[in-house]
């Protein structure tokens, strides 16, 4: 049944194929017509042949293409064998693919599921725009999937039967398909192809089309994408795990206080839809839930800006950066909305602690640090643009670094002063750590090195020379950093920023990571990759270095990731963007 | 069940000569390869059957130049050290294993990897499980009395057993126990008070970094008795203490015994007292008892003859380099992992049971499962890296009646009864006429009938056997 996986899965690939041409003449009618209005989750890609363009935009598709290991699974006994059945389903069908995928799915591909414990129905819809060339295809399909079962001498068979006078064929067990007019239905669950046969003869009318929740979600859509997907939340929320999940407040702390905000508004939103859109400059995914930001609970202020504020500082993009990101996490909350946030145990708990926090924590209570916190962070991390000790290192890291914006900066600058210098000597004596001090653009820069002449045993590696840890404040921004020279960078950013007035943009989480920062912390890396792809391919270590390279420069001009969260009075809104270099 | 009592020592030992009775051919060559080394190419057993057993056994002694398969691999292993990279490292050794030109020590430093069964699940270090790695392939054919010594001070050895922590006033006795009991002795050797008591010698040492560290504050200096003899012993007067008592070179021979010969015939304390005499002699030369067994009667006799279950490194690596394939290991690394050997990471400090245990229901699906993915191309964790069609075609073998001879010859030696060759030959006849997927091209269905009678060959119980 495996292969027979496989080669059903083959067909249905070949109907996704990389370039097709425009879809000429009448738009076809929705395969939503066909889909049961109990669906929970909903799959759609409106124009098959759209989407396969896509990567034809990028010159990044091509150069995927020459690297080595694509092209040896390419030239693969398997790659070799979907390339013969494509040319064989050509031949069969008297046309090129780019044409086969436009007449055979060009009215759009639809996949819809109920959510539940165990197998629940599934129903694709594949709509054609040629009843005829449809109707070949199904008969071409079949015949190929029987010859299969005998040579694979499969107990499996396919069996043809009538249903409302549809000719249904039953592959194995588990495959029911049934071509309704220029539209193919294939399905897991005789009732769920049932109801499709149904809304196509016009027994039934209460497709996934006419539900007015559907229908109003499909609202917060983006015009013209090339996928969207659906997904019914009540049913999640009504599970026992979903109610554990979404209750305030919830016994995980853990969870309140990295996601609790936006568990919040997943647990009070009917619905999540997603859209896949072409940009200019590449592809954009969208998540959406439809909440009244007013209605969202205590957990809200801890991750999610008030109406009107904005949602978190500019990024912060020194040379080389990796990864940069802004977020807001109000930390006051924590202790300010302690008993709305937790149960009252764990609340009363972190009260008890605050009052002799101030032992551990070089005198200061740990109320004090939170309340003279503020909610506007940000983290960086860069490949180093100097390394600040002159032994050459065989295991290199990154700096990173985290700011912090103060609402009492005396307060928080004070206290951590202490409690940072109070660590520090604790592990001086262990890995011979000097403390550096200096003045940088009129901020002290607090700093620690480790000492070259002395040896380490535990550290064989060296690995401490990649860190000079520091610390220093900038009006109201207070910075932890791994190394003095990303520190001193960071400074000049954060004082050029105060020279001007603040700025903010409006997500709640806004983060880039940076294709050519990423290839060139990988290029320190190089070694384990090289290793890695001798061990994985058995290939020869000169041709692993050059293939490590290529794919490293290839990574090195791709373009960069974004993901922003923000939350406006349409609801939530999630939005990863991927921007490629285009032709 | 042979009774080792009825073999007699001094013929067991001498060296094999060919005879009309014991003729010396490919199929006493395949079984040489097969337990001396992880498999043969067919150029390898007809190159051995030309130089006859004592050059060939010598050749494999001597093995080939490593230095290239050295540089190669050397970068590799500082980098998995650097990384800590636990999956690479299993890669890195059946990388070695499968294309040194000194298979017979790679294939002895397994052994000893069995024998003095460190596992990466506790250490957490690649860098010092290499160390002990390349400690054992050191003196994989050298002397043990000097491995023995070195593996009380192998960074390794001291965090797996338990050395680091060991204290003046409360000793630990894991490595103690385990040195007598199954590094050098033998249960029956030794009493709970000689391991009390060594325990003592061992307390001091610590892993700091890659090294073992000695702290003399921590080391209990006071008199000790062990096995009779009182002193102020430290670990290597405890060693010592162990190689000289008689025990010591049978419980190896015993060892060896096992893993060349058979670990189905139990060999009786006259059997081995040739062996053990000779190591003893020679100053626990292993050399000098790994040639004395390759080279002897009973190693080539057919009492021992297809005795033994393949373990899964022997059977997945014995098909690749019979198929003269080239593959990564990653993945075989986790195969075999779920055959039940994962190097650097034996079961206990007992090492793998091997023999029968290797082979179970699962077990057998998943060597079967593994030949169909060596044989297919179509696997994706080996692709065509393994092609039995193109092996075919390299050595110019046409026609169902040539192919199947070709790979019984291959990977079996043409040893299989009758019946089997004729099973095959008939599956090749019904093949012709079984349909293949319309788009197949004629050249696509005569490789896949090669490929798919090289995996029915590799399915055969025979097979199994080492």
């Amino acid at each position: 049944m495996r292969s027979l996986r496989t080669l059903v899965a083959g067909l249905a690939v070949l109907l996704l194929p990389s370039i097709a041409l425009r879809a000429e003449g009448p738009k076809p009618s929705s395969p939503l017509r066909l889909i049961p209005a109990e669906a929970d989750l909903l799959l759609e890609v409106p124009d098959p042949g759209r989407l396969a363009r896509q990567p034809g935009r990028f010159p990044l598709a091509a150069q995927l293409q020459a690297l080595p290991v694509v092209q040896e699974q390419m030239r693969s006994t398997a790659g070799r064998r979907g390339q013969q059945l494509l040319a064989y389903l050509e031949k069969s069908l008297g046309a090129k693919w780019p044409e086969l995928l436009d007449r055979l799915a060009g009215g759009g591909v639809t996949l819809a599921t109920k959510i539940g414990s165990g197998t629940q129905p599934a129903l694709l819809v594949v709509q054609g725009k040629d009843e005829r060339l449809m109707e070949r295809f199904v008969t071409w399909a079949i015949g190929l999937i029987e010859g299969e079962l005998a040579r694979q001498e499969s107990s499996d068979r396919v069996t043809t039967m009538m249903h409302e006078g549809v000719t249904v064929h039953r592959i194995g067990k588990e495959l029911l398909v049934a071509r309704l007019g220029a539209a193919l239905v294939v399905s897991n669950h005789k009732d769920a192809l049932a109801r499709a046969i149904a809304l196509h003869l016009g027994k039934r009318s209460d497709s996934l089309a006419t539900n007015e929740a559907f229908r109003q979600s499909r609202k917060h859509l983006p015009e013209a994408p090339l996928a969207t997907g659906w997904l019914n939340l009540k049913p999640i929320e009504s599970s026992p795990e979903g109610k554990e999940l979404y209750r305030s407040p919830r016994d995980n702390n853990l969870l309140t206080i990295l996601f609790g905000g936006y568990l919040a508004a997943f647990g009070r939103a009917p619905a999540l839809t997603a859209a896949l859109c072409e940009e200019r400059d590449g592809v954009a995914f969208r998540l959406h839930t439809a909440v009244d930001p007013d209605q969202l609970g205590p957990d809200r202020n801890l991750h999610l800006p008030p109406a009107k504020e904005v949602g978190g500082r500019p990024l912060l993009t020194p040379a080389g950066t990796i990864y940069s990101s802004s977020f807001y996490l109000d930390v006051a909350r924590l202790w300010r909305d302690r008993e709305a946030l937790f149960p009252a145990r764990q609340a009363s708990d972190l009260a008890n602690f605050d009052k002799n926090s101030g032992r551990v924590l070089a005198g200061t209570r740990l109320s004090t640090l939170l309340e003279s916190a503020g909610p506007y962070h940000r983290l960086v991390v860069a490949n180093p643009s100097a390394r600040g000790y002159k032994r050459e290192l065989r295991s290199r890291y990154p700096a990173f670094a985290f700011v912090t914006e103060l609402r009492q900066p005396e307060t928080f600058g004070k206290a951590m002063n202490t409690l940072l210098r109070t660590a520090a000597v604790a592990s001086s004596v262990q890995y011979h750590l000097k403390l550096v001090e200096e003045t940088h653009h009129g901020h002290d820069l607090v700093a620690y090195r480790f000492d070259e002449s002395k040896v380490v045993k535990a550290d064989v590696d060296e690995v401490r020379f990649n860190f000079s840890p520091c610390f220093a404040r900038v009006g109201n921004q207070f910075l932890f950093c791994s190394t003095i020279e990303l520190g001193r960078e960071l400074i000049d950013l954060l004082v050029a920023e105060q020279a001007s007035p603040p700025k903010g943009q409006p997500a709640a989480v806004f983060d880039r990571l940076s294709s050519a920062g990423f290839a060139a912390f990988l290029r320190d890396q190089a070694d384990a990759l090289v290793m890695q792809t001798i061990l994985d391919r058995a290939v020869p270590p000169d041709q692993a270095r050059a293939q490590v390279d290529q794919f490293l420069r290839l990574l090195a001009g791709a373009g960069s990731l974004e993901r922003q969260t923000i939350l406006d009075p349409t609801g939530l809104r999630f939005e990863m963007r991927l921007r490629l270099r285009t032709r | 069940m042979t009774d080792a009592s009825k073999i007699d020592p001094r013929w067991a030992w001498q060296p094999y000569r060919p005879s009309a009775e014991a003729p010396w051919n490919l199929r006493r060559a395949g079984h040489l390869y097969r337990r001396a080394t992880f498999g043969a190419t067919l150029a390898d057993l007809e190159s051995a059957v030309r130089n006859g057993p004592d050059r060939t056994v010598a050749a494999l002694l001597a093995g080939g130049d490593e230095a290239d398969l050295d540089r190669r691999m050397a970068p590799l292993a500082d980098t998995l050290a650097r990384t800590n990279n636990a999956a690479a490292l299993r890669a890195w050794w059946l990388t070695r294993m499968l294309y040194s030109p000194h298979p017979l020590r790679e294939k002895l430093t397994l052994f000893w990897h069995n024998h003095f069964a460190t596992s990466n699940a506790k250490v957490q270090n690649t860098r010092l499980m290499l160390g002990q790695y390349h400690l054992l392939r050191t003196h994989a054919l050298g002397n043990f009395a000097e491995l023995l010594r070195q593996m009380s001070y192998d960074p390794a050895m001291v965090v797996w057993l338990d050395g680091k922590g060991s204290k003046k006033g409360s000793p630990n006795e894991n490595y103690a126990r385990e040195l007598m009991e199954l590094f050098s002795l033998g249960i029956g050797h030794y009493t709970e008070h000689d391991i009390r008591q060594a325990a003592r010698a061992f307390t001091g040492w610590d892993v700091v970094g890659r090294e073992a560290v000695f702290n003399p504050r921590d080391h209990d200096a006071g008199e000790k008795t062990v096995l009779g003899q009182c002193g102020a012993w430290k670990p290597d007067d405890v060693v010592r203490i162990c190689l000289e008592q008689p025990a010591c070179a049978a419980f190896i021979a015993g060892k060896l015994f096992r893993f060349l010969v058979s670990d189905t015939v139990a060999p009786t304390r006259e059997l081995l007292a040739p062996l053990a005499e000779s190591f003893r002699k020679s100053g626990y030369d292993f050399a000098v008892l790994v040639r004395t067994v390759l080279r002897s009667n009973l190693f080539f006799s057919e009492m021992v003859y297809r005795t033994r279950i393949k373990s899964p490194v022997d059977f997945a690596l014995g098909t690749v380099r019979a198929l003269e394939g080239t593959i990564g290991t990653t993945q075989l690394a986790a195969a075999l992992e779920q055959l039940g050997q994962n190097v650097f990471n034996p079961p206990s400090v007992k090492g793998w049971d091997g023999g029968p245990v290797w082979l179970n229901g699962q077990t057998l699906l998943y060597r079967q499962n593994l030949a169909l993915a060596f044989c297919t191309t179509e696997d994706p964790r080996f692709g065509a890296g393994v092609d039995p069609a193109a092996l075919a075609r390299k050595h110019r073998v046409t026609g169902d009646e040539a192919v199947v001879d070709f790979f019984l010859r291959l990977l079996l030696q043409g040893d299989v009864p009758a019946e089997s060759r004729q099973r095959l030959l008939a599956y090749a006849g019904k093949a012709h006429a079984a349909k293949v997927p319309p788009y197949w091209t004629e050249q696509d269905a005569a490789d896949h009938r090669v490929r798919t009678l090289c995996h029915l060959v590799l399915t055969l119980p025979e097979y199994q056997l080492d």
